[in-house]
Formats: structure tokens, sequence, C-alpha cells
């Protein structure tokens, strides 16, 4: 047939017939053109706390204008935004807000960010890119929270906008991502690379389930990748698992697994660990990694105390590194 | 001819029969492969999209690429 279209913009590489749709639910073949159906119709928009991304390491305590469509390009059987990522646009309920009309918002909220978040923005690669573009003219910082799940063109083609990132490391075997996401691993190795190697802020998620990646050995392989890799200066956030979606057979994930993760973190080197949607826990802190003083105390998304002055520890001057002006 | 020769015979035949017929069924095949025809009624499809309010927009990441 002639008039297949090949989305090249994720690692699926959908080939569509004329009036099909690809995998994310939301990028169609209409008389030979490939079309988005959500530019400009966000079905999720919010006013959050940076610290909710979890993005820790980037100016605290700020603003962000958080939007995100329906749909998604990966199909996680515990995502825990399953009411509007394994939906089609025509089954939310949709805002009008062009790029434009986002920046006005987000400065007529005060904040000083823009989050492209919720399901996940690689599939509103478009609507995504305008308002970064114009956000970033006006000075507001662009922040991608996303699983990765891009092709490197496109990707290299966004970093100069995205001022930090935080990338869901949802496991680190294929079998894991084949079975458990209907993706790949290595497509998010590769995109975390080179976010970081564009100059990208990157902070990593990595989501704790109860019998599926809760092993020693998967969170020792996880983190040895990080440290070897990306590095271990980047932030590594152990995030706590609530029953959803498919996955409503599994426990919460106990804290005492996610503090063992989060001791195997600190223990093949990481600098930066944090244990995510447990408020209280010793592991919401920032610690320095020199004098091991906390640097900022967390109480959910509440900055209690912040020792970092000009993006250095102000105990004993070691270089915290993030984007903290 | 042995009566073992005379199966064995039987034997190959029946081999060189079953190897032929899954030859030519291979070459039949590759040279008219079954297709799936997809019924997409596209006018439904671009009805649905505009009574559901949206409006699609040129998906031009290609476009962003090669700035």
């Amino acid at each position: 047939m002639s008039n297949i279209i090949e989305c090249g913009l994720c690692n699926k590489h959908c080939r569509l017939v004329n009036g099909q749709r690809g995998d994310c639910r939301v990028r169609i073949n209409l008389d030979g053109k490939l079309k988005t159906l959500v530019y400009g119709n966000p079905c999720a928009v919010h006013v959050d706390p940076i610290e909710k991304k979890p993005l820790y390491h980037v100016r605290p305590t700020i603003s962000t204008f958080s939007i995100a469509t329906a749909g998604c390009n990966l199909h996680c059987k515990y995502c825990q935004n399953w009411q509007i990522s394994q939906r089609p646009p025509e089954e939310t309920e949709n805002y009008d807000l062009p790029p434009n009309k986002v920046l006005e918002s987000a400065i007529k909220t005060n904040c000083q960010s823009i989050a492209y978040t919720y399901s996940d923005p690689i599939i509103f690669y478009e609507y995504m890119f305008d308002t970064a573009k114009l956000a970033k003219n006006k000075g507001l910082l662009n922040l991608m929270i996303t699983a990765g799940y891009i092709e490197q063109e496109p990707l290299l083609a966004l970093c100069p906008l995205i001022d930090a990132a935080n990338i869901d490391l949802k496991g680190i075997t294929e079998e894991y991502y084949q079975t458990m996401c209907s993706g790949n691993l290595k497509p998010v190795l590769d995109a975390i690379i080179t976010m970081k190697n564009q100059g990208v802020w990157v902070e990593l998620t990595n989501l704790v389930i109860p019998t599926w990646n809760d092993k020693d050995h998967d969170i020792r392989k996880l983190c040895k990748w990080i440290v070897k890799n990306p590095g271990p200066d980047t932030p590594l956030h152990f995030s706590r698992f609530t029953p959803m979606h498919k996955l409503k057979n599994l426990p919460p994930t106990p804290v005492k697994t996610l503090t063992r993760a989060w001791e195997i973190a600190l223990d093949e080197g990481l600098h930066y660990a944090y244990v995510g949607n447990v408020p209280g826990h010793e592991g919401n802190n920032t610690y320095c990694p020199n004098d091991k003083k906390i640097l900022i105390r967390r109480a959910g998304y509440l900055i209690l105390e912040n020792n970092i002055e000009n993006g250095k520890c102000k105990f004993c001057g070691t270089k915290i590194p993030g984007i903290w002006e | 001819m042995k009566k073992q020769d005379k199966i064995f015979i039987l034997f190959l035949s029946l081999s060189f029969i079953l190897i032929s017929v899954i030859l030519i069924e291979n070459v039949y095949i590759t040279l008219n492969p079954k297709t799936i025809t997809l019924n997409i009624d596209v006018n439904k499809i671009k009805n649905d999209i505009k009574d559901a309010g949206l409006i699609p927009y040129d998906a031009k990441y290609w476009d962003i690429i090669k700035k």
C-alpha cells in the first residue's frame, strides 16, 4: 500500500495505513499525513511543587505548571496515571491550551517552570517542543518527566530546550520492559546517556514493585549501571508502588524494601539516593556526600531546611550538582 | 528385489513427494503472499475526531529535526 506512514518518533516505529493510529493512540495517518490529535489539548493541567516530579536538585520549592495529554507509547501494567495514559484523547476531558496560553497561564500562576509530565510527553512531542521554545525565551525552566522511550534524532533536537528531566528507569532487564511495559530497555538507557551528554540535568526514578523488580541483585545491577554511565552524581529516586491498573493484586511496596534499595544505592557509590512516596523517611532528605550532614530536609513536598548555598554544602563547601540558581 | 529394499524405495519416494510438496507450497506462498486488508472507514474516523472536538495537527517532528 502506497500511503503507509512509519512514525519514527519512538522506537516502536508504528507503520500506519490511512486512518490507523499508532500504539500511543494519539498519532494517526490521515490521508497520507502523520497527524497528532493532542496538540494544544492537554487533559491534565495542574500547578505542582517541583518536589512532586520528583526533581530534588532543581531550584527547591519552585512551582511548576504541569501539563499532560492523553495517550502513552508504553503500557505499563502498574501505570499510576492509567486513566489518561491508556486512553485515546476522545475519552478524556481536554482543555484548549495552545503553547502561548500555557505560557500565559504559567506566568499568571507564578510558576517558574513548565513540566511536561503525568502521561509521557514524548507522544505530544510537537506540543512540548513549541511550548518549551516559548518558555525558554521567557526564562522559564522546562522540565520533562518521561520514560525516555524515544528515538535519538528527535531527542537530540529537543535537548537544547529542556533544562531538567526525570527519567523513569523502570527496571534493568529487557525481560522486565517487555513483560511489564510493552517496550524495550535499551532505548531508555540510550536516552538517559544522551540527555546527560547534552547537558540536561537528569534525575532517575525507579518504581519498586514487590516480586517484580525488588530483588537485591536487580537493584544492585541498576545502581551499578547508573554509577558507570550517567555517573554517581545522578540522583536516583526509589518510589513506592501502590496497587494500580492491572497490578491491583500486589501489595504496596514495604518500606523496608525501599530502605534496603536506598542502602544498596549508597553502598554502590551513588551520592544522591532517595526514597519517595514515604513521608518522613530519612531517605527523603538530601545529604552531603562529603560530611554526611543534611543539606535539604523534606517532609513530603515541603522543604523544612535548606543548607545549600550557591550550589555548595554550607558546612564543608562541597559542590552539590544540580540547578540551584 | 528383496522385500526390505522395496520398503526402502517406497519410503524414499514418499519422502521425496513430501519434500516436493513443501517446496512447491513455499514457492507459492512467496509468490502469492497473504495480505491482511484493513477496512478502515476513514471518513467515520474523521467525523469521530471532529465530534470529539479534536483538531488534527501536523506531526512535524521530522521538520523540527531538520531545522
